[in-house]
Order: C-alpha cells, then sequence, then structure tokens
C-alpha cells in the first residue's frame, strides 16, 4: 500500500505585477518506511513542496494524500524540520521539545519523562534545563529533532536540517537521524541541495529542474548503500559511481 | 588553575577596569559640581540675571522650605501618580491595540493611514479637545500622557509583531497551533525586547503629556508648579520643578531599565 501519494500537484505564487510557476505536475508515492531526497537546483521549489505536503501550503493543483486520504482534511501527525534549528530561545531545551505537545494540549508527566529519555537518546541529556543560545550548532539541531520526534509524527519532512552544520556535526547527525528513523520505522522526505547526503541517506532520490520545478528523473539508490549508515555508504564502492551518475543529471541541468 | 602570572595578569587588568571606573565617575561628579559651582558663582557676580536664572542657592533653600511646610509632596505625588497612569495607560494600551491589528490584518490595512497621521500629528494639539471632553482635572492630564504614548507604541509594536520570523510560525504550525497559540508562544514573547524598548520611550513621552496637561489646566503638581512660577516671575520655583521632573523621570527610567535587564536575562539574540 502506498503511504504517502502526491497527485498533479502545480504551485504558483503570485505578486501584484506578476506570478512564478513553482511546481507543475509533480506526482510521486512513497511507501511506509521508505526515505525518500529531493535534490535540484535552486528555485525549482523543493521547500514550496515540502510545505504542501506537510499541509501548510495549498497547492493551486492537485492533491497530497497520506494513507488514502486528503491531507489537508485531516489532522496528521507530520514532524518538520527546518534548515536552522529555530529553537525558541526564551524556552529551555526540554520546553522547547514540548512544544508540540503544549500545543496539542497533551503536556504531562509522562511526556516530560518521555522528552527526558528522548534528549538522553539523542546524546545532549544534560542540556535539558539551558537555553538554546548556551548550546552549539549541532546541539540545537539535535534538541530540534526532538522537538519533532516526541510528537510521534507519521511522516518527517527535513527541510535541509544539516546544511548550516560543519562537516563533521553533519556526518554525525546524518548518522543519527537515519539510525533513529530506521529504528522508529519512519517515513521521511529530505530537501536538500547536498547531491552525497542525499545518496548516503535515501532509499530514492527525486531530482526537481527549476523554473517550473518538475520532476527531472527519479533514480534508485543500490539496494547495498540503503542498508547502510550514512557514514558507512560513503565509504562504500558503490558510492563514488552512482554520484558521478547523479551528478551528470545534475550538470546537465544546470546547462 | 593558570599559574603565578596569569593570575597576576588577571589581576592588574582588574585593577585598570577598576581604574577606569573611578575615572568616569570622578568625571561625572566633577562636572555636576562644576555645573552647579558656575551657576552659583555667575548668578552672584550677576553674570547671569539671577531674577530669570535663580541660583542653586535659592532653589535649595526653596527645597527646604518646601519640604519643612510639607507643601511640595502632594504636587510631587500628583504628578508621579499622573505620569505613571498615563505611562501605564497607553504601553498597555498601545500593546493591547497592536495585538489587535496583528489579530485582524484587514483592519490594519483599512486603518494604516489613519495611523500614520495620527503618528504625525502633534498630540499636545489635542490638549484643549481632551480637556473639554474630560473636564479639567486628573482624567484629562493621563489623557494627555496617554494619547501621546499610545499611537507610536501601536505602530512600533505591530511593526515587531509582523517582524517575528515566519519559521517560529512554521514551526508551530506543523503541530496544529491556533492563531492565539501562535501569538501567545512565538509572536508576543519574541517582541518583548521591542515593547521594552517602547517602555523607554513611552516614560518621556509620558511626562511630556502630563507637564503639558499641567500647563493648561490642573491646580496641583510639577507642570503646574512651572506655570505658576512663569506667572508670578518666580524662576526659583520654576527651576526648582525642573530639577524634580529632571530627578524623577531619569528615576522612573532606571526603574525601566532594571525591568528591562530582568526580563531579558536569559535571551541574547540568536
Amino acid at each position: 500500500m502506498t503511504f504517502l501519494t502526491v497527485q498533479h500537484v502545480s504551485h504558483q505564487y503570485f505578486s501584484s505585477d506578476n506570478y512564478t510557476k513553482a511546481l507543475e505536475d509533480i506526482s510521486f508515492e512513497v511507501s511506509e518506511g521508505q526515505f525518500l531526497s529531493l535534490i535540484g537546483p535552486s528555485g525549482c521549489g523543493k521547500t514550496t513542496l515540502l510545505s504542501i505536503i506537510a499541509g501548510l501550503i495549498h497547492p493551486t493543483e492537485g492533491t497530497v494524500l497520506l494513507e488514502e486520504n486528503e491531507i489537508q482534511k485531516q489532522k496528521v501527525q507530520l514532524g518538520y524540520m527546518l534548515q536552522q534549528d529555530y529553537l525558541f530561545p526564551w524556552k529551555t531545551i526540554k520546553e522547547n521539545v514540548l512544544l508540540g505537545p503544549h500545543i496539542q494540549r497533551k503536556k504531562d508527566v509522562s511526556m516530560e519523562k518521555q522528552a527526558e529519555e528522548l534528549l538522553a537518546e539523542i546524546g545532549i541529556g544534560d542540556t535539558k534545563n539551558l537555553y538554546p543560545n548556551q548550546l552549539s550548532g549541532g546541539m540545537r539541531q539535535r534538541a530540534s529533532l526532538a522537538r519533532t520526534l516526541i510528537t510521534d509524527p507519521k511522516i518527517l519532512l527535513l527541510d535541509e536540517p544539516f546544511s548550516a552544520l560543519d562537516y563533521q556535526t553533519k556526518l554525525k547527525l546524518e548518522n543519527l537521524v537515519a539510525t533513529i528513523l530506521k529504528t522508529y520505522e519512519k517515513t521521511a522526505i529530505l530537501v536538500t541541495h547536498d547531491i552525497e547526503e542525499a545518496i548516503a541517506m535515501s532509499d530514492t532520490i527525486i531530482m526537481l529542474s527549476a523554473s517550473p520545478g518538475k520532476i527531472h528523473k527519479i533514480f534508485s539508490v543500490p539496494e547495498e548503500l540503503q542498508q547502510m549508515n550514512p557514514f558507512e555508504a560513503r565509504q562504500h564502492a558503490a558510492f563514488p559511481s552512482f554520484f558521478q551518475n547523479v551528478w551528470k543529471e545534475m550538470d546537465d541541468l544546470g546547462q | 588553575m593558570g599559574n603565578k602570572y596569569d593570575e597576576l595578569r588577571f589581576f592588574q587588568y582588574k585593577q585598570k577596569l577598576k581604574k577606569e571606573r573611578r575615572f568616569i565617575t570622578c568625571w561625572q561628579i566633577f562636572i555636576f559640581i562644576m555645573f552647579f559651582a558656575c551657576w552659583e558663582i555667575s548668578s552672584r557676580l550677576k553674570w547671569i540675571d539671577p531674577l530669570i536664572f535663580s541660583s542653586p542657592s535659592r532653589v535649595a533653600n526653596l527645597f527646604l522650605e518646601k519640604t519643612t511646610d510639607g507643601s511640595i509632596w502632594l504636587h510631587i505625588q500628583v504628578t508621579l501618580l499622573e505620569t505613571v497612569a498615563g505611562f501605564i495607560i497607553g504601553t498597555i494600551g498601545g500593546i493591547v491595540l497592536a495585538g489587535v491589528l496583528w489579530w485582524f490584518p484587514k483592519i490594519s490595512k483599512i486603518l494604516d493611514p489613519y495611523l500614520v497621521v495620527l503618528n504625525a500629528m502633534p498630540k499636545v494639539a489635542l490638549g484643549p479637545i481632551i480637556i473639554v471632553a474630560l473636564g479639567p482635572g486628573y482624567f484629562s492630564i493621563i489623557a494627555m500622557g496617554v494619547v501621546i504614548a499610545i499611537i507610536i507604541t501601536t505602530i512600533v509594536v505591530y511593526s515587531a509583531f509582523r517582524e517575528v520570523d515566519e519559521n517560529y510560525v512554521k514551526v508551530l504550525r506543523t503541530f496544529g497551533a491556533s492563531r492565539y497559540q501562535i501569538f501567545k508562544e512565538a509572536i508576543f514573547p519574541a517582541s518583548i525586547p521591542t515593547m521594552i524598548s517602547t517602555f523607554k520611550v513611552n516614560v518621556g513621552l509620558a511626562w511630556v503629556g502630563v507637564i503639558v496637561g499641567e500647563f493648561l489646566v490642573s491646580e496641583k503638581g510639577l507642570g503646574y508648579l512651572i506655570i505658576y512660577g512663569f506667572q508670578v516671575f518666580d524662576f526659583t520655583l520654576v527651576l526648582f520643578s525642573l530639577l524634580l521632573i529632571a530627578f524623577f523621570a531619569g528615576i522612573m527610567y532606571q526603574v525601566v531599565e532594571k525591568i528591562e535587564y530582568k526580563l531579558i536575562q536569559n535571551r541574547s539574540s540568536r
């Protein structure tokens, strides 16, 4: 059974003297537990597409179905991780993690305990009473991950969550996210401009072309790379050749 | 821990800081004394007209006189009460109005030109109308303070509400937050620094409104003393009231600064 279906989605942005077509006729399917990446040149509408899937923007045409139901008509739990952590600076890390339950009025003692366990699991258990500005970029993005996971979302939408981090932190976080997604059997969609990251993390890669954003090509990541964690995958012999493959496609798009 | 030399250098550094602080304080005290000394001397030697500019000793005598017979306290009390009331109502009212504008974006678009005009207009010109409408008394004087502070507060706070990073709202919306929750969790707390800076401006504005209001109608208060002193040509009284106003306005400002420090301890910028 397909888990998430994107059907003929198009989206236009309007301004007073112009309009731009951000997306045109996007259709694809994601099955449960799959990790999908969206890559493409800047301005191909990656983030717009993610916002549509999240139900934050209504597409001008087309529908998004999650388990056969239209996404905008139901209160589905989606986890959305942004490029920067966007932790609320006036809340402690624990309060930040508990933001979702707080908004949904589900905050109670067991939730608080769960938040602490989750923070411990991703390696920042002792920061729970600190404020975001006391943490490093990597730790903050971890806290942001915990905030996304605590509501137990059916699907995780990752909008370049690693792009603002230094290389080493980025590799570590990629591994952490991949492991956690695998453990909890979560479905995820990652938006990135980093081909290596897309290959290392995902099962399927959708490449979009720009203005308007259209599906250019769909890649299936080699089976052996899918099984590995991102760090191992980057070292694997199959990695460079597949990278070349994707890179060439991307390069052709740029012409 | 560092070695002996590190400790020594740290000690020297602290000494240097202390010295600099002492230097600055000395100059501040020096300027203060020099100002009053020059004023006193030039008045006694008739370099300036003592009838107009009075002198510190006369002001001090008046101070003693007014405090021993207790008549000054009523005036101070009245003016302070009016100013604090004007400040609080103007600031809170402005924030509430800004919240209303944020809640109903259409209304804010419609009202935009009116706000601009209201803001540009010198509010003290409304004085006579306010006094006729509310009657001469505390209410119209407080209203003067409020009118001066409220429009600019509304405009500044509303634009702060709108400048809150959309992504905080996005985070909340992914959790299914209502509009009220978005306001309470992101918009309002993110704008607290701006609101506090309007506090500081409003302290000054409330004083302007209240003093002008007292010029126009009152029978009590420091503004009244100034206008009374002016009418009977007692400039010692005028300067005395002026110094009191400067003193209390300074204190109010300090209090607001303390509040600011308390409120934004935890949120140095990202």
